[in-house]
């Protein structure tokens, strides 16, 4: 009898992604050791590692966590971590430099500028700069964001020199409150009209397969940027997602990123697929639920196989267009409820609906907030009955926060 | 009688009470226990019985005094077919770790001590939680 494969997984405390990683592995029956910074009650088997101490965490993980055949980083956090302890087994991994730019949206930029890939046009400002004139080089409207936050905490859009200085004061804000160093730059970039669309694959020795394209059709032009809608497969044309597709690779190749998911983020504008952003980790959130790959594999099982160095079949996507919307945070308070979720079940289409802040949290909108209330999944037909499901369910739902 | 040869159920219950179907409530763990019974003669009459009182079980004695550090608790909801249903309270109810805790803590301990255990099956509505120890954060 052959043993299973093992694989280290590195879950940090807070994260939406640790139980459908773990699930994945059961269903795959791999051996998993776990390693994460949220300290369990129960049982010895969960290795401590935190995300800040890198070099003392790969030490423990190393000298507790014996023969492995892969590891893989359940969600941002613990990427560096996964990615330096990896190369210290000899597995395959991503460079760990590679990692830290893909995390740090200047030094994103700043590859892809020098690789030629096609993105907006920006300015980095150092603290202390003027935001103002950065934004008048760029040019109006322009996007001005924090360069270490995600899920669209940190970015605003600013039509005019004012609103630019404001938005990098009310960013510092939102950096402050993250306890992110005060020396971090800013970044100012053009902003690009147009579709907006997801593309997650994983990379095997630098090849992108695409596991879904999804489109975001509720994407707000601003001043704050919620991801709301993701519908997959895209209705955009062949010969545009075919584009986008392309320019995700190279995003990914400039960053020096070789091994496991990828997570792009695209505009289409008048001069084609243009990059806004890349993580070297599959999408976030609970959105990976929206997908079922053949076989009835999940996304979490295609990444965990790809680690394993099994082949990931090509041109994989969900049997029927499906989607989820990320319920975003209305306005700043207390939470108290989220009504109407049983109408919004029954809506035909509707596959799901979770709320994931505990009632009774305070809870703040962007750009200060860095959280869901929630995520409802529908599938159906096309595309369009997909979007119609969601944002029907998504209407019946009352949000009370005081 | 080797324990391999008790059904999943018969074990599951005895290492951890069992839902109630009608009431809803937790029963005690099943304990199979001597019981006498006097004859008008004044002999004695040996026979087993089931008792469920003061018994206590896998997991108020090894895993709900280590889970209450986390402020969380686990009790069983059903056993069927090997399975164990259990449902997580408290700061495991939401918590974004209680799939670890569940995989990587309970479920190890309750197979050393139920080697007929088929699996652990999560029921717990985690949507529901008020208080989780660790909370899902950003995307």
């Amino acid at each position: 009898v052959t043993a299973p494969p093992r694989v280290l997984l590195l879950v940090p405390a807070s994260t939406y992604r640790a139980a459908d990683f773990i699930l994945a592995a059961e269903r795959m029956r791999l051996d998993l050791v776990v390693a994460s910074d949220g300290a369990l009650p129960l049982g010895r088997a969960v290795i401590p590692a935190r995300s800040a101490e890198i070099d003392a965490s790969a030490r423990r993980i190393l000298a507790l966590a014996g023969s492995v055949d892969a590891v893989v980083a359940a969600d941002t956090p613990m990427l560096v971590l996964a990615a330096t302890v990896a190369a210290k087994l000899g597995l395959p991994h991503n460079p760990v430099d590679a990692v830290r730019a893909a995390l740090d949206k200047s030094a994103q930029r700043q590859c892809w500028a020098a690789a030629g890939v096609a993105q907006p046009s920006f300015r980095l400002v150092p603290a202390g700069d003027s935001v103002r004139q950065a934004a008048a080089a760029v040019g109006f409207p322009c996007v001005v964001k924090a360069v270490s936050l995600s899920a669209s905490q940190g970015v605003l859009r600013a039509d005019d020199p004012a609103a630019a200085a404001q938005a990098g004061r009310r960013i510092r804000q939102v950096l402050d409150a993250a306890e992110r160093p005060a020396a971090e730059p800013l970044l100012v970039e053009e902003y690009l009209p147009g579709p907006e669309l997801s593309i997650d694959g994983v990379l095997t020795a630098g090849d992108l397969t695409v596991t879904a394209v999804f489109d975001k059709p509720g994407m707000p032009d601003g001043p704050t940027f919620e991801e709301t809608l993701l519908v997959t497969p895209s209705r955009l044309d062949a010969g545009t997602l075919a584009a986008a597709v392309r320019v995700a690779a190279d995003a990914a190749r400039a960053l020096g990123l070789s091994t496991g998911p990828v997570h792009a983020e695209l505009r289409i504008s008048d001069r084609g697929p243009a990059m806004l952003e890349l993580a070297p980790r599959s999408i976030g959130g609970l959105c990976s639920r929206a997908l079922r790959c053949p076989g009835g594999a999940s996304l979490e099982e295609i990444v965990l196989a790809n680690a394993l160095g099994r082949p990931v079949p090509a041109a994989v996507g969900p049997a029927r267009p499906t989607g989820v919307f990320m319920l975003p945070v209305p306005r700043a308070g207390v939470l108290r409820a989220v009504e109407g979720r049983d109408r919004a079940r029954a809506v035909p289409g509707v596959t799901g609906l979770t709320i994931t802040i505990p009632p009774g949290q305070r809870v703040r909108p962007l750009p200060d907030g860095d959280r869901y209330l929630g995520f409802v999944f529908a599938e159906a037909d096309t595309p369009a009955g997909v979007e119609h499901a969601l944002t029907a369910a998504v209407a019946r739902l009352r949000v009370v926060i005081q | 009688m080797d324990q391999q040869d008790v059904s999943p159920e018969t074990l599951t219950a005895q290492g951890l009470g069992e839902a109630d179907p009608v009431s809803g409530g937790l029963a005690p763990v099943i304990n199979l226990s001597t019981n006498y019974e006097q004859h008008p003669d004044g002999s004695y009459r040996e026979g087993r019985v089931y008792t469920r009182a003061d018994n206590p079980t896998i997991l108020d004695t090894e895993i709900n005094p280590a889970i209450a550090a986390h402020r969380g608790r686990v009790t069983v909801a059903g056993v069927a077919g090997g399975w164990i249903r259990v449902r997580l309270e408290g700061g495991c109810q939401g918590c974004s770790l209680a799939e670890v805790t569940l995989r990587q803590g309970i479920e190890p301990v309750l197979r050393a001590r139920l080697p007929a255990m088929t699996g652990l099956v999560d029921v717990t509505e985690h949507e529901a939680g008020t208080e989780p120890f660790f909370s899902p954060a950003k995307r």
